[in-house]
């Protein structure tokens, strides 16, 4: 942990007639949270850009921006495939939240996993995994990674270190665990991010899976979006805690409260968070604060939203407009380039969204198949009924 | 039936370098039953992990694991505690190959069964819980020549699988045996014919077998011939050998020892009705304990347990017809 707050200011000791002047223990209550990486209001009349203290050079900055648009242009022509029917589940979007799942996957290496969840298409798409992949999934087709058998990022690569997560949340806490203690075997020196919702820190599989990997000091780096809904439920129905990061401390792990909509800074602390984990530091928390602009999926009317509320974080914190606004005014890109890089970002999803139309869909009898390893047990076929 | 799950386990990770053990106690102490007893001394703690008392961590570490490359072999103090570690076996384990193709291949053993006094929360029969969640492999041995066989099956199967280990068999002198010094398997998958009859097929596994021995030498004091099937794997049901077995007596009882309704003795019931019923001479009848938790006092448990003469006094009626 490079920088720290403590609940109690320490203060110099008082009497002078001591001898020794020793620094005091940190208390035992100390919570290990650092703060430098968390949102702040703008100065007076200056608008919300990224941080910059960052290390990240011209080509890495706009790689990220890449991958921004990459994710929001996904998302976007999955509605409309969802509005043409083509769709046959619904459609999860991570609109104004795309900086936390681009900015902290982008900080891992290349070996290292990650287990998104629904709204982390972004950690996804950086981990490596194609548009077309996405889209075939959502389509229920024949060419998708799971043939058609489970939805949207419900799926894995070991390869790129992508774990596709199930709906049960919490539950990849523990298989995260799991597979930094097969590489701990294998000698393996990754780490891992497991991302997480308000929401999802409620069940009891988070903490069971997060308490095991703070005792087996396992580098687990735990992402929690604090994106205000849950479904309809408002964080503080949720948790009594006012910041996620607190829950750090019962699990004796160091957190980091970063602005989840600065991609930049989503992307330093992770570093950070990597370092610390890769070193042997154990388990680390960091709380993302972002805001969720759709409803649960696209049906959801969001009645339960305050009015105002989307349509200020729309105007004055989108992670993607206050990248835009960062690149352009600290000179890192001009309109021209950025705008080629979308271009180049739609013409890949038109590519690809073109292929995983072309995919026909499963042959029925798909699904009797890889219950089990068919070399061993037959596939699950419809039995004949009254003959034999 | 202890030594050989435990030599099992010994040669599998002297074998395979990938396999390991997880689970509550299993270290220094070896495990609530011993079963692991001094695998920490021999392969250390990075292969003998202690957890927190936390069967999600247990059931989702081992999964994370076998995903690696690892085969895990978690452990369940006592299997009533697979509820807790429910919700990642049913939904992460079972269906992992089903989804993306990446089989779990991993082991969840601990000790199952009633008729030790242990009461309602330590006596447990899980099988049926899991029979509906297709992807999971279920096994039981009731003989320690089958325990060591299946537990390296177990461990060497390439989808996920629940062994039970009856606990009242763990120590029982009865089953005392040598056993094979090579490296042998018991295939899962393949049930056991325990003894060859003529009149009546009694279906069952686990510790039931010995109580079905004990009702088979009772009927044969009146002339009828019993053949008992020990099941050994529960899921996927070796249905050719129930069926040989039916279609050979024309009768036959299931005897399990968990509750009757949603048992596995309505699943197999089901199966001969549909496959055997021009065989049968006789309805099918199934022996298993009352729907009713699992009562602590003795007189009670014996209430709630199939018994000797249970099992005998059905099979009367069945060959009456």
């Amino acid at each position: 942990m490079s920088e720290q707050t403590t609940v109690t200011e320490r203060k110099k000791a008082p009497d002078k007639n001591r001898r020794r002047r020793r620094r005091p223990p940190p208390s035992r209550f100390e919570m290990r949270v650092s703060t430098r990486y968390a949102p702040h209001k703008p100065a007076e009349g200056k608008v919300l850009t990224c941080t910059s203290e960052t290390s990240l050079k011209r080509p890495q900055l706009l790689e990220l921006y890449e991958y921004l648009k990459l994710t929001r242009l996904v998302e976007e022509r999955l509605v409309n495939l969802y509005r043409q029917t083509k769709v046959v589940g619904g459609v999860f979007r991570s609109l104004g939240q795309e900086a936390t799942a681009v900015g902290s996957a982008y900080a891992l290496e290349s070996h290292d996993f990650i287990t998104p969840l629904i709204r982390d298409l972004g950690a996804v798409l950086v981990k490596g995994i194609r548009p077309r992949d996405i889209f075939a999934q959502y389509m229920a087709k024949a060419w998708g990674p799971s043939g058609g058998k489970d939805l949207n990022i419900h799926f894995g690569d070991m390869q790129r270190g992508f774990i596709g997560p199930i709906s049960h949340l919490g539950d990849m806490i523990p298989v995260m665990t799991g597979i930094l203690l097969g590489a701990r075997m294998q000698k393996k020196n990754i780490v891992a991010i497991a991302y997480i919702g308000d929401g999802g820190m409620s069940t009891g599989a988070f903490h069971e899976g997060l308490n095991f990997a703070a005792v087996q000091r396992l580098p687990l780096i735990i992402v929690a979006e604090y994106n205000h809904y849950a479904y309809s439920t408002p964080t503080s129905l949720q948790t009594a805690v006012r910041d996620l990061a607190e829950k750090a401390a019962g699990y004796g792990i160091p957190a980091y409260i970063v602005d989840g909509n600065d991609v930049v800074a989503s992307y330093e602390v992770t570093k950070q968070a990597a370092e610390y984990a890769r070193k042997g530091g154990g388990a680390v928390l960091i709380e993302a604060k972002t805001y969720r602009r759709k409803g649960h999926a696209e049906h959801d009317d969001q009645r339960y939203v305050p009015a105002g509320e989307i349509e200020w974080w729309e105007k004055h914190n989108d992670p993607i407009d206050r990248f835009e606004k960062y690149l352009l005014n600290r000179k890192l890109a001009t309109k021209e380039e950025l705008d080629k890089i979308t271009a180049d970002v739609t013409k890949l999803i038109d590519d690809d969204c073109a292929w995983a139309e072309s995919s026909p869909m499963p042959e029925p009898e798909v699904a009797a198949h890889g219950v089990y390893d068919n070399s061993i047990v037959p596939p699950a076929f419809r039995p004949p009924v009254l003959e034999s | 039936m202890v030594e050989a799950i435990r030599q099992g386990i010994w040669e599998e990770m002297e074998r395979d370098p990938t396999v390991f053990v997880i689970g509550e106690d299993v270290g220094t102490y070896g495990g609530a039953f011993k079963v692991t007893d001094g695998l920490l001394d021999e392969f250390g703690k990075e292969r003998v992990i202690d957890t927190p008392i936390s069967e999600a961590a247990i059931v989702g570490a081992a999964c994370g694991a076998a995903l690696m490359g690892m085969r895990p072999i978690a452990e369940f103090q006592f299997i009533d505690f697979i509820s807790a570690g429910f919700d990642l076996l049913t939904n992460y384990a079972a269906k992992c190959r089903y989804r993306w193709g990446a089989g779990i291949a991993a082991v969840f053993r601990g000790p199952c069964g009633s008729g030790v006094r242990t009461g309602p929360f330590h006596s447990l029969n899980a099988e049926s819980f899991f029979l509906n969640t297709a992807g999971l492999k279920i096994v039981e041995p009731s003989s320690a020549y089958d325990a060591k066989g299946l537990i390296k099956a177990a461990i060497r199967d390439p989808d996920p699988v629940l062994y039970f280990e009856h606990k009242k068999l763990y120590r029982l002198p009865r089953l005392r045996e040598e056993l094979p010094a090579d490296d042998y398997i018991v295939e899962i998958g393949k049930a056991r014919v325990v003894r060859e009859g003529r009149d009546l097929s009694v279906i069952t596994f686990g510790a039931m077998v010995l109580t079905a021995l004990d009702a088979a030498e009772e009927l044969e004091k009146e002339g009828l011939d019993v053949e008992i099937i020990d099941l050994r794997t529960l899921a996927p049901l070796d249905k050719e050998t129930i069926l040989a077995s039916v279609k050979k007596t024309s009768r036959a009882l299931v005897l399990h020892e968990a509750s009757r309704t949603g048992g596995i003795g309505g699943e197999i019931s089901a199966l001969l009705a549909e496959e055997a019923f021009e065989w049968l001479d006789a309805p099918v009848v199934r022996v298993a304990s009352i729907d009713a938790p699992v009562p602590y006092s003795p007189p009670l448990e014996d209430y709630y347990l199939p018994q000797t003469k249970d099992v005998v006094s059905a099979a009367r009626k069945l060959a009456g017809y």
